[in-house]
């Protein structure tokens, strides 16, 4: 894998193979572009759940119209919006999902990866995971924020808060449809931040009973 | 508790009432200007109960009837959450619409209004509520803009405001005079059908009129029949309000030339779902058809099916099967289209006048460039906002919200066939991260200085 410098990011989004829109001045780095944060958040709620379980997560994708797993789901985070000029406050220990105010497509031989920005990082705020992001994806990118630190820290729309490198694809012959209509993620083409489906495909490891 | 007593006591809860709403976020910037207006209310009619002799019942019903409207007007907040409706299209509803929705007060010869904003039931709750009549302390008008909750991202169907601005212009003293007297000289009294009732009730029960209305017109006849038999000669007594029907065209108007197109198109979508027909004939409301008819006339007359210097091309293309699509909606017949396009002319140019004294509430189309650049980002599955990468650094332009959603619309006929749900969300998008763009430029522009 080799990540892009400047100058190719530059080339490529000015050849509309790479979408990440908008860029307002100072945001392209030498090898990354800055991610600034967009307006919705969502934190999980106290009290709505004792902890985090997948197996309450079993029925998830066979009873989608569920009161009980549809409220569970609905009341894990609270959602706030926050416009342009107003603040949202991250405690500490806490976590957020924000949704980047840009909006991202990679073309299929392009990979990102998202970082937080040494400067926040510093102040406590740290993207929880080194967040993938797959060739083909379209739509806003979450971060996970957390506060690592002691102190709240304050956060407006449109803050700089994390950075993407971009790294090419060293591709086989059977992965030729990346990028034909999305990566074929469940967050593909997301307008903000959802809460993901925990265990997927991990059911055999999962008891029944429980 | 006597009547009095009871009042005194329902004020403190009212004020109890009003503190609670406090638990919840709603809308941008304005919680504590709504808040305060209310409470400003309150205290005028809390003294005005206390000062009221308790035998005076024509004064406590008075001031009775004013503390339930506010305890309306306060209720209204606990649906106003800001995750309930989408606040970058009311950001930028505000924008447009604050400068024409001023009044004269004895504070200030331009007050704006305070916009409440909540969300209401099914497609047909869009409304502007314009408080006509308040107490008298109060200091600023507030208007009250209702979204369907259902429709929280469907930006592009919100252009229907556009018709509810007009209602909320029509009932402000500073305009009723001006807007009646454009409509009276241009299109009423200048020949068709609303010259008066009488003619008005002659076009609807008129032989050429089509048989859906007059089936319609059959049925309400005996509707009725407790009081009288439903004919053209009380139909604007009984049944129908006559200016409530005018009241309705020149909002249209309104709804035209502050949202263009994309208020055509909203209007037909909307009007046509609620009334498949196109044919009903309301009491409040002049028939579906006649009113499409009119809006199709009028986007013909004021150029809007042509962008100049537009090339032929994929573009050019999907706007003609956009004005083709909407004038297939164009009901048939001389009944539909009761005025001239020299009447239709006449009012538009009035109209455009008056509104644009107060920018930036005109419409105005995109110019070619601007066109071009939204529809390739919106086809491509991008929020379509003034930024491109043409040279090594970001472009950044201010985009009209307006024509975001004018893309919005053309590109429901793009060959990609984007879901409408899709080109809603990202428009609504757009809009949002446009308001980013915007502040971004005129913050630097502040700095320069």
């Amino acid at each position: 894998m080799t990540a892009l410098s400047k100058t190719r990011i530059v080339e490529r989004i000015k050849l509309k193979e790479l979408i990440v829109s908008p860029l307002l001045p100072d945001q392209l780095g030498r090898s990354s572009i800055d991610l600034r944060m967009g307006t919705v958040v969502l934190v999980a709620r106290a009290g709505a759940q004792s902890h985090v379980d997948p197996c309450a997560y079993r029925h998830e994708s066979i009873k989608d119209d569920d009161h009980d797993i549809i409220q569970g789901r609905k009341q894990k985070h609270e959602r706030y919006d926050i416009p342009f000029n107003e603040s949202f406050l991250l405690h500490p220990g806490s976590l957020a999902l924000v949704p980047t105010f840009e909006w991202v497509i990679l073309p299929s031989d392009l990979q990102g990866i998202v970082t937080a920005r040494s400067s926040w990082a510093r102040e406590g705020l740290n993207i929880a995971t080194a967040t993938i992001i797959n060739p083909g994806y379209m739509g806003i990118i979450t971060l996970e924020l957390a506060n690592f630190g002691e102190i709240p820290i304050k956060l407006y729309p449109g803050l700089r808060l994390a950075q993407i490198a971009f790294y090419n694809i060293d591709k086989g012959d059977g992965d030729n449809n990346y990028g034909s209509d999305g990566d074929g993620s469940e967050f593909n083409m997301s307008f903000e931040p959802k809460a993901g489906k925990l265990v997927k495909s991990d059911w055999p490891f999962i008891p029944k009973n429980d | 508790m006597n009547p009095k007593q009871f009042l005194e006591q329902e004020c403190k809860n009212v004020k109890e009432f009003l503190k609670d709403t406090l638990r919840y976020k709603y809308g941008s910037n304005v919680s504590k200007k709504y808040f305060s207006e209310c409470n400003n209310r309150l205290k005028y009619i809390s003294d005005e109960i206390d000062n009221t002799d308790p035998k005076d019942l024509v004064g406590l019903h008075k001031n009775g009837s004013l503390l339930n409207e506010l305890t309306g007007l306060i209720s209204r907040i606990e649906r106003s959450s800001l995750g309930n409706y989408s606040w970058p299209f009311v950001e930028q509803l505000k924008k447009i619409s604050e400068n024409i929705c001023t009044e004269q007060t004895l504070l200030n010869p331009n007050t704006p209004p305070i916009f409440h904003i909540f969300s209401g039931e099914g497609l047909s709750s869009y409304a502007i509520y314009p408080e006509q009549n308040r107490v008298r302390v109060s200091k600023n008008r507030i208007l009250t803009i209702v979204f369907p909750r259902t429709l929280k991202h469907f930006v592009l169907l919100h252009s229907i405001l556009g018709h509810e601005i007009g209602h909320a212009i029509w009932r402000s003293q500073s305009h009723q005079h001006k807007l009646s007297q454009i409509m009276e000289s241009q299109l009423f009294r200048s020949g068709g059908p609303f010259l008066d009732r009488k003619t008005t009730a002659e076009w609807l029960y008129s032989d050429d009129a089509p048989n859906e209305v007059k089936a319609q017109l059959n049925i309400f006849k005996n509707k009725f029949r407790q009081f009288k038999t439903l004919t053209k000669d009380n139909f604007f007594d009984i049944f129908a309000d006559w200016d409530a029907w005018k009241e309705e065209i020149l909002c249209d108007f309104i709804g035209l030339l502050t949202f263009g197109p994309s208020f055509v198109a909203a209007h037909c979508q909307l009007l046509y779902a609620i009334v498949p027909s196109g044919i009903n004939v309301g009491p409040k409301h002049p028939p579906v058809g006649f009113r499409v008819n009119l809006m199709l006339a009028a986007s013909r007359i004021l150029g809007y099916e042509t962008i100049d210097g537009l090339p032929k091309g994929e573009i050019l293309d999907t706007l003609n099967k956009f004005w083709g699509e909407l004038k297939g909606k164009k009901q048939t017949g001389t009944w539909f289209n009761p005025f001239s396009d020299e009447q239709i002319k006449n009012v538009l140019v009035e109209l455009q006048n008056l509104i644009d004294s107060y920018p930036p509430a005109s419409f105005e189309l995109p110019q070619k460039e601007l066109l071009e650049k939204l529809f390739l980002q919106l086809v491509s599955k991008v929020p379509p906002l003034g930024f491109e990468m043409s040279s090594d650094d970001p472009v950044l332009n201010e985009v009209d919200f307006r024509h975001i959603l004018y893309i919005g619309w053309i590109a429901t006929h793009h060959h990609s066939q984007i879901p409408f749900d899709i080109i809603n969300r990202l428009c609504e998008h757009a809009i949002m991260q446009q308001i980013g763009i915007n502040t971004y430029i005129s913050q630097t522009k502040k700095t320069a200085k």
